[in-house]
């Protein structure tokens, strides 16, 4: 199992995902533009041949009324049935989230989810700190309520501060010199 | 002559200041009376009359509080008695109240008076429609009405500000006298004669308004707010040029229009109540009262009577903001879902590339300064899309004799003509232009723009060329043409135009990215590289951002391109602070360093990114090399060393299952077995599947399973070690994941008996988990009965119908089972309701749906159906192809220019995806099978030798011919069906464009019935290969078909490249050989008569690529069984080339088929070709060996169903061979 940022190439296989597990779908244009507008912020997760066996679909938006800066949205994320349990999805959105936080200054993400989906709402509210923010009416073509969520960035960026923070630990005097952890010891 | 007596009817805020002006106009000209009437309505104010105070104090205190009126200014209360004498009536009511104080005045005013209008807005016509409030004063009063419309707030007015105005009337004789009656040094007058127009953007603009009061409201800021009033009067031009065709565009950029919007939507009530709309959430009525002294808001109602027009003319889609603020405006819709109504407005989609033309240069055959000027009208209204105007326009040229055949008017109304989606006419009239003026570059830049609009890039090209040969330096034209040429690939001419265009515009950004990408694209990294230093020395940029971070990474990509390591790690280092994206950073910098060998600072680099994301792999492959770990040893203890700190990364504890061996391996994998069997993890198998290449850790998985399942139900515990050591027991659930995994395990063996048996097991122990029934589903996949496996996945589906992917892989099983409506039917929870999941499907570009169904129906021989699905598919690689023309601009504004470079690349080589692939091979087959067994014209004259049929084989082919009646009737409606379709869709086309969009060409109804009758198999053949020649010549099979295309076409030269391509990949592949024997063949039939140089050439190649020279086909066959006498398909192959070339041989053939029977290569798949083989006859007629066959392989495949002994047909189990149920 391999979890990377996408590249253009992969897109068509995330449509190919997206079409087997849910029910929102889109075309290859729309894929396109949000690899090539936010190319940080889509990540997949492959196996040991190289298929594709989730995704995270995202991107920017504008500020709301009375905000300053933007904020991220998850447009779309799936794990094939037969790779779920592995924590994929969780991995993915907290990849999509330090890109949110590094390159666009993201202080939360949104999405939707089915009102009748509870396993990703479980998902998303225990595993990942989502917040419902409001219930959207009909938001879906079949007429079905979304639920309208948040997760604060807050505490991503800091542990995307602590990863960076714990780089001079690598480069010798550190925390960690005094273990046997030799991988640490080397350095330019 | 006597004075002209004026009336103002009507007192509100605007009435009373333009009571002011009039006033003292009146007072101050010759030619008016003094006294003004002014209508008031009588109000009570702190107990006195309106029309007292005025009369008495000059000051409407309630709506214009603060300005003295001038005395000559008489208030009247009622209106019969204020208009009875007036000349001229100036209406300035709230529109609502015109037909009552119409209806009032009626025949008790002058006949001979003129109305003047001042009112904003529409009223709905009796039956649906809007009514301009100038034509219903008309209309009551029989007298012509005029207009004053522009940017004039009242209060500013009153206060004798600056501004201008514009006066619509038709009548000559009157501008001078309204006008006078107006114009004041600082209110100036301009007369216009399109007063329909004047009028109209007078109402249009208050629906705009609320717009932008919206974008306030909600604070959205000063670009949307632009972007939301130019946006606005594109719609306001456009529904000027639908509903009142015949206005002038330039009545837009009068004060009425564009400065009338600009205020409004800055300054006005409108625009006030609706920030307050979204701030305070109050109704508008609500507002109304407390904003504006209850007098109503102009732009609600107006944004209704333009929603109810648009409604009748199903136009709201084309106009979207005009209906989303109505959707406000009524509550249907949120504000905050504004901009979202008007992100993919029809301005951003037709604007992909400019259609300006430009004419700078004189033209080569000028027209007088008349038809000049009107030509130049007509470019205008093209950019407008005002396309009725520009053809009444050309007209006005063409039909003066002297110009009948003016090149440049009869191609620029081809052009418009083609908007209009008269595409033949338009044609015709381009090249006629075109004929006519062969030096003019207007001609040849409409001919560009019509062939691109046909989207035949290749022609537009040429014509772009020819346009710039007249004139060299016209942006417009080079700009297009850089698009066409780098969406065609045509690398050389795109980095040409880039200079072009560099030279011509050099202060632009893009012209300096273009310029360097040009020759980045051609690899010249140098030439691009210092374009790109120069641009960036040049740029002082104060904050780094998003754009200039993606433009270092870009440069950085050119210099690693280049090979200059070196310089691209410098140039990392340098600029890493202003990069955003740290992990793509690091992730260059540690490449570079292990590329230049400096190991130890890329290991730092890389232990961040396993830090910043511990599940990929990569990152610790480059770790571990970075390290220079190679001893399996060393790094089996690093990831234990590890492992404390990335609890939960798969790859942890995964990747050292790779590296382990023996013992290690063993120890290694018990623990990560049990771990994941207590958990009970689902995809454990598919987990460590790519471990089973190696057939040593397959052994270990199965003993230590083995080993489980013996402990788990006596002991509880995984093993006796573990008991012995103390731990806790294993959960009872223990014992399924290992069954589960058991059961994966020999099936992936193919052991479809263990399998099952495990599976079974499984599915006992815990009946509802849903990985079993998919499991069980997959193994009789794999057995050979697709019938069982898609009832398997239907069982597993119907225990979570909420979820897709299980329906999806249902739905994959019974196309496998060639249940194709099935299939559909069960898609279709899923899809779009109201259209066919087909069609929703083919929309959404589902394309493993649509493989399927194409070799569904290839399997049952329905040739125009499996065709149709193919040409689909194939159409949808063209649209993904053409889709990445928006990106071209798009990606160098955004400047992520590394992933659009990315784009570019892989749009070459798209139809190399497995998608293409497939769906190319299948239609190539049917192609082929079409050639070489074409079907009837009409199905039903197919006569087959019916004499020597037994009466029972005779009933079930005249069966069949019913059925194929019955479905040649149902094609042929449905022909009908779709041509009819077609009409209509066209029809809607054309509808459509005459509002606006120069559409694509309409793509040809797919017909299956048409499809499996093509003219020319062969050549539609070539069409599904050429991509794959070009793109997938690393697979055997591309040149496989290439030889089966051209064997008919007999090409002996393009036969031998293939097998020589072939050859090249896979000498022993088994098809091949059948190709080559069958090419030696054909040489020793048709050699002789080749012409010469093809003789020199084939001898020559044969002699030194493929080693059959001088060999008969026999000694090739022997030579080839005894090379390859471990594979059955060489042994089938061989077979079969003994056969074809003596039915003497027939007895060797059979032995070896059966001898292949034994080898560990033989497959089920083998095992089925044979079988078909023997059935068709294709070793003669040999009944015994069939079932001598048949016994052999029921016992190698106990549940394949092709080998069971034949039942009758009415079992459910039979897999359909021909269309639907019966």
């Amino acid at each position: 199992m391999n979890i990377r940022c996408a590249k253009p190439e992969d897109l068509m296989n995330m449509q190919h995902c997206n079409l087997l597990c849910l029910p929102e779908n889109y075309q290859m244009k729309y894929y396109f533009y949000h690899g090539l507008t936010w190319p940080q912020l889509s990540y997949v997760a492959e196996d040991d041949k190289g298929n594709i066996v989730g995704y995270v679909l995202a991107k920017m938006e504008e500020p709301e009324p009375g905000e300053v800066s933007k904020h991220g949205h998850i447009t779309s994320l799936a794990v094939k049935r037969p790779f779920r349990r592995l924590g994929l999805a969780q991995k993915l959105m907290n990849q999509a989230s330090y890109a949110m936080v590094e390159c666009f200054d993201a202080h939360y993400v949104s999405l939707h989810v089915r009102k009748s989906n509870r396993a990703a709402l479980n998902l998303y509210t225990n595993s990942l700190g989502f917040k419902i923010l409001e219930i959207e009416p009909k938001y879906y073509a079949d007429g079905e309520d979304a639920y309208s969520m948040r997760r604060d960035l807050t505490e991503i960026a800091k542990t995307l501060d602590r990863i960076d923070g714990s780089l001079p630990a690598l480069t010798g005097r550190s925390k960690k010199e005094h273990g046997h952890h030799k991988s640490d010891g080397h350095c330019c | 002559m006597s004075k002209t007596s004026v009336c103002i009817v009507g007192s509100g805020n605007w009435g009373s200041a333009i009571a002011k002006i009039v006033g003292v106009n009146a007072k101050r000209l010759p030619q008016y009376e003094d006294r003004v009437t002014m209508y008031v309505f009588e109000e009570m104010i702190e107990g006195k009359k309106l029309t007292e105070i005025i009369n008495t104090t000059h000051e409407n205190v309630k709506y214009l509080p603060g300005h003295k009126l001038p005395e000559n200014v008489v208030a009247v209360p009622d209106v019969v008695e204020a208009a009875k004498d007036a000349d001229i009536l100036i209406f300035v009511i709230p529109h609502q109240f015109i037909k009552g104080l119409g209806a009032q005045m009626v025949g008790k005013i002058k006949s001979s008076a003129i109305g003047l209008s001042l009112i904003k807005g529409f009223d709905v016509a009796e039956g649906g429609g809007i009514e301009l409030i100038s034509h219903i004063i008309t209309r009551h009063l029989q007298i012509p009405c005029a207009v004053l419309m522009g940017a004039n707030l009242a209060n500013e007015v009153a206060d004798e500000k600056f501004c201008e105005t514009t006066i619509g009337v038709k009548d000559q004789k009157m501008a001078p006298i309204l006008r006078d009656l107006f114009q004041t040094p600082n209110f100036r007058v301009v007369v216009s004669d399109d007063v329909d127009a004047v009028e109209i953007c007078g109402a249009l603009k208050n629906i705009v308004a609320c717009g932008a009061g919206f974008v306030d409201g909600l604070g959205l800021g000063d670009n949307t707010k632009a972007a939301v009033i130019r946006l606005g009067l594109m719609e306001m031009i456009k529904f000027v040029d639908v509903f009142y065709p015949g206005s002038k565009l330039s009545t837009f950029f009068e004060s009425c229009g564009v400065a009338d919007l600009i205020t409004t939507c800055y300054g006005g009530r409108n625009r006030k109540c609706s920030e307050a709309f979204v701030k305070t959430g109050k109704s508008i009525s609500e507002l109304e009262k407390e904003m504006l002294n209850g007098q109503k808001l102009q732009g609600p109602i107006t944004a209704e009577e333009v929603n109810h027009m648009l409604k009748t003319k199903n136009m709201e889609e084309k106009f979207p903001l005009f209906t989303a603020i109505h959707r406000i405006c009524t509550g249907q819709i949120k504000p905050t879902q504004l901009i979202d109504c008007i992100r993919n407005h029809p301005e951003h989609m037709n604007r992909r590339l400019s259609d300006k033309i430009t004419t700078r240069m004189p033209s080569s055959d000028p027209l007088p300064p008349k038809e000049n000027a009107i030509f130049r009208k007509i470019l205008k209204c093209y950019e407008m899309k005002q396309y009725k105007n520009g053809l009444k326009l050309a007209k006005q040229i063409l039909s003066n004799p002297k110009y009948t055949e003016h090149g440049e008017t009869l191609a620029m109304k081809g052009l418009t003509l083609n908007c209009l989606g008269r595409k033949d006419e338009a044609y015709d009239h381009v090249r006629r232009g075109l004929r006519n003026d062969l030096k003019s570059h207007v001609c040849w830049h409409v001919y560009g723009l019509l062939q691109r609009s046909d989207k035949k890039y290749d022609e537009a090209i040429k014509c772009y060329r020819n346009a710039l040969k007249w004139e060299k330096d016209n942006i417009q034209i080079l700009r297009d043409l850089s698009l066409l040429q780098i969406q065609m690939g045509d690398l050389e001419g795109y980095r040409e135009t880039r200079h072009q265009l560099f030279k011509l515009r050099p202060s632009q950004h893009a012209s300096w990215i273009g310029f360097a990408m040009s020759y980045h694209l051609l690899n010249d990294f140098e030439t691009a590289n210092s374009i790109l230093e120069t641009f960036r020395t040049s740029q002082t940029v104060e904050n780094y951002d998003y754009k200039h971070s993606e433009f270092l990474l870009y440069q950085n990509q050119v210099l690693q391109e280049s090979g200059d390591l070196e310089k691209a790690l410098k140039h990392l280092e340098e600029h890493q602070t202003q990069i955003l994206d740290k992990s793509v950073v690091k992730e260059t910098h540690g490449e570079l360093c292990l590329k230049m060998k400096r190991f130890d600072a890329a290991v730092p680099l890389f232990m961040d990114l396993i830090r910043r994301n511990p599940d990929n792999s990569k990152y610790f492959h480059k770790y571990l090399e970075a390290r220079q770990l190679t001893d399996s040893a060393q790094i089996i203890q690093f990831y234990k060393e590890i492992a404390a700190e990335f609890p939960s990364s798969l790859c942890v504890q995964r990747l050292p299952l790779d590296i382990a061996q023996g013992n290690a391996f063993e120890g290694l994998m018990n623990e990560y077995l049990k771990k994941n069997l207590r958990k009970g993890v689902p995809p454990l198998f598919a987990n460590v599947r790519s471990l089973y290449v190696d057939q040593s850790k397959v052994a270990i998985i199965e003993r230590l399973l083995l080993d489980y399942l013996a402990n788990l139900p006596s002991i509880g515990y995984f093993t006796k070690a573990d008991q012995e050591a103390g731990m806790a027991r294993e959960p009872a659930s223990a014992l399924l994941w290992t069954y589960y995994f058991l059961a994966q395990h020999y099936d992936y063996q193919r052991n479809s008996l263990k399998s099952l048996e495990f599976v079974n097991l499984a599915i006992e122990h815990t009946p509802t988990l849903i990985e079993l029934f998919v499991a069980k589903g997959k193994i009789y996949k794999h057995s050979g009965d697709p019938i069982e496996a898609y009832r398997q996945l239907d069982e597993a589906q119907s225990l979570d119908t909420a979820d897709r992917y299980i329906n999806s892989k249902c739905a994959k099983y019974m196309l496998r089972a060639n249940k194709i409506k099935d299939a559909e039917e069960m898609c279709s929870k899923f899809t779009r309701e109201g259209v066919s999941a087909m069609e929703n499907l083919n929309e959404m570009q589902c394309m493993w749906f649509q493989t399927e169904c194409a070799l569904a129906y290839q399997r049952m021989g329905q040739w125009g159906d499996a065709l149709k699905k193919c040409h689909e598919i194939d159409r949808h690689f063209a649209e993904i192809i053409e889709d990445q023309f928006d990106f071209h601009t798009y990606c160098m504004r955004k400047m992520t220019l590394r992933s659009y470079v990315d784009l570019l690349r892989l749009e070459n080589r798209l139809r190399d995806h497995p998608f293409y692939f497939r769906a190319a091979k299948c239609a190539i087959e049917v192609y082929l099978k079409l050639f070489d067994d074409p079907l009837q014209a009409d199905s039903l004259t197919e006569e087959a030798d019916i004499e020597n049929l037994s009466p029972a084989e005779l009933k079930k082919l005249r069966n069949k011919q019913r059925k194929a009646k019955k479905k040649a009737e149902l094609e042929n409606a449905q022909a009908a069906k779709a041509e009819k379709k077609k009409e209509q869709y066209n029809k809607s086309r054309q509808q459509q464009n005459q509002d606006g969009d120069p559409e694509a060409p309409v793509l040809d109804e797919l017909i299956p019935e048409k499809l499996a009758r093509a003219e020319d198999p062969l050549g539609k053949a070539i069409e599904f290969l050429k991509p794959l020649q070009l793109l997938s010549r690393g697979l055997i099979e591309t040149h496989l078909l290439t030889f089966e295309i051209y064997y008919r076409k007999n090409k002996l030269l393009i036969m031998l490249q293939a097998l020589k391509r072939a050859y090249a990949i896979d000498s022993n592949n088994a098809t091949l050989h059948g190709c080559i024997v069958r090419f030696i063949k054909l040489l020793g039939k048709c050699l002789a008569g080749a012409n010469e140089y093809v003789r020199i050439v084939i001898q020559r190649e044969i002699e030194t690529d493929l080693p059959i020279i001088g060999k008969s086909n026999k000694i090739v066959n022997e030579e080839f069984i005894a090379r390859n006498k471990d594979s059955a398909e060489a042994l089938i192959a061989g077979a079969r080339v003994y056969y074809d070339d003596s039915s003497d041989n027939k007895t060797k053939a059979i032995e070896l088929l059966m001898s292949s029977t034994h080898l560990k290569s033989f497959t089920l798949s083998h095992a089925q070709l044979i079988y078909s083989l023997l059935k068709n006859g294709a070793f003669g007629n040999n009944e015994s060996d069939t079932e001598k066959f048949l016994e052999r392989c029921r016992e190698l495949y106990p549940i394949a169903i092709d080998f069971k002994p034949f039942t009758n047909d009415s079992t459910p189990d039979k897999i359909e061979t021909n269309d639907e149920n019966a």
